[in-house]
């Protein structure tokens, strides 16, 4: 009866001591994860996702039942790291020009922070919530902010002109066109940058 | 192909038996191609009809009770569901084919040309439209860049870069891809889309504002 095993105080200590490492070797596994998808991995291998998190390829399957389950933790612990920088700047004062310069320099610096992890989120289906409620947001953050900074041009529309005006000058600034421009054509932050902003004023200044 | 059949009626499957499948060769011989093809074209058809439908998810049990053929025989020339979904989508595109062609390119005042382009686009985004989205939504695998895809976009940038030949004649490099992206913009899958939600669907508004990008960008580098 005195045996360590039939112990109370000390089978606790065991049992804590294993959920301790459990989570511990989850944690890692999730911030190996990580680490790769900010590198440019969008499907990690799971078997260098144990490797670099120090654990068992088993031990990975035990945290998660499929990758798809460990790309969508990891992609929402991201999330969760990342959100600070997700909030949009307030609009500054000044001629329309120096406007469209500080709006186009906010939105290329959030690509370039954000597309790993949006491309990491296209390859989970795009049903998904999570996927869904990211994309949701930035589009609808990126019309407030655009609506917010262009009041003076938009402010005398009508709904569907206004409507109208705001789809047409915030279309060159979608993901999947700054992707087009960056990975598929090539251009490089500077180009980019011309390129929308030539697209902003004659948008803008059309009005 | 005979010779192929022959040496298949010859080989029994790893348990030592003669499956169906190489009964039905044996048979049919030279005929089971021409089966098999028709049932395969079936088979798409059936999963673009799902599709067209809003069956995003399109089950085989569905397709193969709209194509009468059998899910051992889809499963048989497709594999897995993906590499059906994958299929359909050349398929479609095959199809749609004839349509691609655009009256009259590079003729005409630039007005005109730009409204027939943008009608023209507006209509192949309409017809390839519920099944990309559908292929996108379920088929992961599907990669939308690959070679026969590229090669699809190319003839669609061709086609651009046509249409509007005299006013990109005037640039060279560096110019002239800043010049075609500028334009090209609005003419990506994904940009149709984003028109598409925010205008609610309005094809006249889309038409509209494309219109308005080319003018800006084309009208802009005379």
């Amino acid at each position: 009866m005195t045996s360590d095993l039939l112990d109370p105080a000390s089978t606790e200590t065991r049992i804590d001591g294993r959920i301790d490492r459990r989570l511990r070797n989850r944690e890692a596994v999730l911030e190996a994860t990580i680490k790769m998808f900010s590198e440019g991995e969008v499907i990690p291998a799971l078997d260098v996702v144990a490797e670099r998190a120090a654990v068992s390829l088993r031990s990975v399957y035990r945290y998660f039942a499929t990758r798809d389950e460990l790309i969508r933790a990891a992609l929402e612990q991201w999330l969760l790291q990342e959100a600070p920088h997700l909030v949009t700047q307030p609009p500054i004062e000044g001629d329309l020009a120096e406007r469209i310069e500080y709006f186009c320099g906010q939105r290329l610096a959030l690509y370039f922070r954000f597309a790993p992890l949006a491309r990491v989120a296209l390859v989970l289906d795009e049903t998904d919530p999570l996927v869904r409620d990211l994309f949701d947001y930035g589009r609808d953050s990126l019309r407030d902010q655009f609506a917010a900074q262009f009041e003076t041009e938009l402010g005398l529309l009508g709904h569907r002109d206004w409507e109208m005006a705001t789809t047409a000058a915030t279309l060159p600034l979608q993901f999947h066109l700054f992707e087009y421009m960056h990975v598929g054509c090539g251009f490089d932050a500077a180009e980019m940058h011309k390129l929308i902003v030539e697209q902003l004023q004659l948008h803008l200044s059309a009005l | 192909m005979s010779g192929k059949t022959e040496m298949l009626t010859s080989v029994p499957n790893a348990d030592g038996v003669l499956t169906d499948q190489v009964l039905d060769e044996a048979v049919t011989g030279d005929g089971r191609v021409a089966r098999r093809e028709r049932n395969r074209s079936a088979a798409l058809d059936a999963v673009v009809e799902l599709f067209e439908a809003g069956n995003t998810e399109p089950a085989i049990e569905d397709v193969s009770a709209l194509s009468g053929v059998s899910s051992r025989s889809i499963y048989r020339y497709f594999h897995h569901r993906d590499e059906l979904i994958r299929a359909a989508m050349w398929h479609l595109m095959a199809r749609v084919e004839p349509q691609m062609q655009l009256a009259d390119i590079g003729q005409g005042p630039l007005d005109e040309r730009i409204d027939n382009f943008v009608k023209h686009r507006l209509a192949v985004f309409a017809m390839l439209a519920p099944i990309t989205r559908a292929a996108r939504r379920s088929a992961r695998s599907l990669d939308l860049s690959s070679e026969e895809f590229a090669a699809f976009q190319m003839v669609l940038r061709q086609q651009f870069l046509d249409q509007f030949a005299p006013e990109f004649s005037t640039l060279a490099d560096r110019a002239l891809t800043r010049a075609v992206v500028a334009a090209e913009i609005a003419f990506q899958f994904d940009s149709f889309e984003y028109l598409h939600t925010s205008l609610e669907g309005n094809m006249d508004e889309m038409g509209y504002l494309l219109g308005r990008q080319l003018r800006i960008h084309l009208g802009g580098l005379r």
